[in-house]
């Protein structure tokens, strides 16, 4: 029989509650979201691996001290953190990294992808790694709300609120993401997998 | 195609963050105007682009981090 998954939230509370197996199973559920968020935002693979940690350390620390509030998404939270700790992290270099933006970068040429997980070994790594490219191309903003709306699962109304700005400027931010992506697709002669 | 529709409408129609009057308009816009349909079918081709970008953290931060939760754990839960 096939054993029904269990809710972020009732693995939060089932650690909360003492179980500490289920933490495991937290980070390995969400890991790629993280990582993936992250990593668009920094567009260095080792800078990435490391906020990466941070950021857990201080999700399991905050879970541990009982800070968490447990009103909002666990996933939503936990990029939250992500996003500071990348904030800090350009606050302390006294830049921000839109001011690469119009860079190129060769990273994915020259990096492999882990492929230990089998969904991924049926994706086009070529493709993916172009995508991955396209993503980092967008302005700081854009990439910082596709990130927000498509891996934290936050609304628009909540990306706004995280981000100081009007809902229709949220709204604004996500149309020029997709629409400079089609953009890009159609310059770059990318094909899609379904 | 509906005068008050707008393209953030779109979007947020999109992300399914419609309300249920603001669904049924879009819809019927969509529906019944090839322009709004083939925009809302780029934005649709350009959301699941994003969803194909997800990368895995390297092994060892997994583990690091997986090794720090076993480390830090209160006694009696070890």
């Amino acid at each position: 029989m096939c054993k029904e998954q269990k809710t972020d939230q009732q693995l939060v509370s089932s650690f909360l509650g003492g179980d500490e197996s289920t933490l495991q199973e937290l980070i390995l559920r969400h890991e790629r979201r993280v990582f993936t968020s992250i990593y668009l935002l920094v567009k260095d693979k080792d800078l990435a691996n490391d906020l990466f940690q941070e950021t857990f350390i201080k999700v399991i620390n905050t879970l541990r001290s009982g800070h968490y509030n447990e009103e909002g998404k666990f996933i939503s939270w936990v990029l939250r953190i992500a996003h500071n700790l990348v904030i800090d992290h350009f606050r302390s270099l006294k830049r921000m990294p839109m001011v690469y933006d119009t860079e190129e970068y060769s990273v994915f040429d020259t990096l492999p992808l882990n492929d230990s997980n089998a969904e991924d070994k049926l994706m086009d790594d070529q493709v993916k790694n172009q995508v991955r490219q396209l993503i980092e191309e967008l302005p700081y903003d854009q990439r910082e709300v596709v990130i927000m709306r498509h891996f934290a699962n936050m609304s628009f109304k909540e990306i706004a609120e995280c981000t100081h700005v009007s809902i229709n400027t949220s709204l604004g931010r996500m149309r020029y993401a997709l629409i400079n992506l089609r953009k890009l697709i159609k310059d770059k002669q990318l094909v899609l997998v379904s | 195609m509906n005068e008050t529709l707008t393209l953030n409408d779109l979007i947020l129609y999109l992300y399914n963050e419609t309300e249920l009057s603001q669904t049924v308009q879009i819809q019927q816009a969509i529906d019944n105007h090839e322009e709004v349909a083939e925009t809302f079918e780029s934005l649709v081709e350009a959301r699941s682009l994003v969803q194909q970008s997800l990368m895995h953290a390297s092994p060892i931060s997994v583990q690091s981090v997986l090794a720090y939760a076993t480390l830090t754990a209160p006694l009696q839960a070890r």
